[in-house]
């Protein structure tokens, strides 16, 4: 039992999903789910998801990590040392006319749509977040 | 009559058929002979016929090449003396016949376009370019036929082409910057679909360079593995890591005290094929893809070489996050490269 407990200490923390955490790091997990808009579903687009520190970085547009997003990707994890922090995600419509706007995305062709929220981040924890566009 | 006379008689009638069945045998061989000697007359010139044959579904005219590889320097001379001039009345000797869903076939005859290398190189090659207007579908069969009049040889195989693939990324979407960071990977996905298994992508990263005053744009490009998948018709995804990208900058520009650089933006370029170019490019010899050496794949009956199909996709001004510039500011890999961070002027 002596033995066994030994090795499992001496073990490197391991992080979620194959990824090897630095000790004082979490991960932040956003489900990046795109909104339901039946009728222009395959116009709505991710455009961003970015991470600041603090509210006044988020409204001057001042990130420190951006995500290399995709529409075929929903789930997206980034490692982060613990603490407290903001993202943002974006989304936007790419079809062209008034097809967004009658759809019932409220702007026209390439305007953007946001969401935001406040995690922390807890080291060795997954913090799991879904952001909700209005 | 005495039993052993009765053996005696027997002996001798089947030693009398041997002694028949060896003659006939003697005769007939001896016939044989002579035909052989008779087609003898004419030595044909001994060459590896080559054959290289992409189909792409998106432009109008195809393109065959045809080379005669010759391990024998006296032997190439000798069929340049022969052969050379001749060779450009192509008329019926090289043409593809495709078969549409229906079954109806249709002829297309190509015509000599140019001589690409007559030069004797480590080979002794003979290489011409034959071209023909044909817009090949990926829903028709085709089938190649090279005539070599020479040794009165046919070459000829038989594919289908390969059908549009859906590239998901790279995708152009407004608001959305490509992100090149070591801590992340960029990501490329798309559809395979049917008969296509080789994919590659090539990233052009455009840039400015100020020397002097003088600014001018300059490309470099980064071609990335091939994928060699199959089965078709599934999602398909490479990771382009950000330190691969600073690398490919760093390896590829001069560090110059005198020089500012600005990063603008990348174009990217995708390349699919069939699944006999799949194997080709897999086949050891040639791990690069297409080059004038021969190949030790071929689908081609009579030949060696390649038959298959080929097709590009294109997407021009990726733009780039002003984390990306940043990184290739500050990073310890580019950081002597000169290139301005987000907030720096040019």
């Amino acid at each position: 039992m002596i033995i066994m407990f030994a090795c499992v200490k001496d073990e490197p923390f391991k992080g979620f999903d194959g990824i090897q955490l630095p000790e004082d790091h979490g991960i932040l997990e956003v489900d990046f789910e795109l909104p339901n808009y039946k009728l222009i579903q395959d116009g709505i687009r991710r455009a961003d998801l970015a991470v600041c520190n603090t509210m006044y970085e988020m409204n001057k547009g001042v990130f420190f990590y951006h995500s290399n997003v995709s529409d075929a990707k929903q789930v997206y994890q980034i490692v982060l040392p613990e603490g407290k922090y903001f993202y943002q995600a974006v989304i936007t419509c790419s079809l062209g006319g008034d097809s967004c706007i009658m759809g019932g995305f409220p702007y026209g062709q390439g305007r953007m749509k946001y969401a935001f929220d406040e995690v922390l981040i807890k080291a060795g924890e997954k913090t799991r977040s879904l952001p909700v566009f209005q | 009559m005495p039993i052993f006379y009765q053996l005696d008689v027997l002996k001798m009638n089947r030693s009398v058929k041997y002694y028949f069945l060896l003659v006939a045998c003697g005769l007939t061989g001896c016939l044989f002979q002579s035909c052989e000697q008779n087609i003898e007359l004419f030595a044909p010139p001994e060459f590896t016929p080559v054959v290289y044959c992409l189909l792409n579904p998106q432009d109008s005219v195809q393109t065959v090449r045809v080379s005669r590889v010759f391990q024998d320097r006296s032997m190439f001379l000798e069929w340049e003396e022969t052969f050379d001039n001749y060779l450009k009345d192509t008329t019926k000797r090289i043409y593809i016949e495709s078969i549409n869903e229906e079954g109806s076939r249709t002829v297309t005859n190509f015509s000599y376009s140019e001589k690409l290398r007559s030069d004797n190189d480590s080979l002794f090659a003979s290489t011409d370019l034959y071209t023909s207007r044909l817009k090949p579908t990926h829903l028709n069969d085709y089938s190649l036929y090279v005539y070599f009049p020479e040794t009165k040889t046919m070459a000829s195989a038989k594919i289908k082409p390969i059908a549009p693939v859906h590239l998901i990324d790279p995708a152009i979407v407004p608001g959305r910057k490509m992100v090149i960071d070591p801590t992340q990977a960029y990501v490329l996905r798309w559809f395979g679909s049917p008969g296509t298994a080789y994919y590659q992508g090539t990233f052009h990263i455009n840039y400015l360079e100020k020397k002097s005053g003088e600014i001018r744009s300059k490309r470099l490009s980064m071609t990335l593995n091939p994928v060699l998948e199959y089965p078709d018709e599934a999602v398909f995804s490479q990771n382009v890591t950000g330190t691969a990208l600073l690398k490919t900058l760093k390896n590829n520009i001069p560090e110059l005290d005198s020089v500012n650089r600005k990063i603008v933006n990348l174009d990217f370029t995708f390349v699919y094929g069939g699944v006999e170019l799949a194997l080709f490019s897999n086949s050891g010899i040639n791990p690069l893809g297409l080059s004038d050496r021969v190949s030790d794949y071929t689908n081609l009956d009579n030949a060696r070489g390649v038959f298959s199909s080929i097709s590009r996709l294109h997407v021009y001004g990726i733009p780039l996050s002003e984390q990306s510039a940043d990184t290739i500011a500050i990073n310890p890999i580019t950081k002597n490269l000169n290139f301005v961070s987000n907030d720096e002027e040019f």
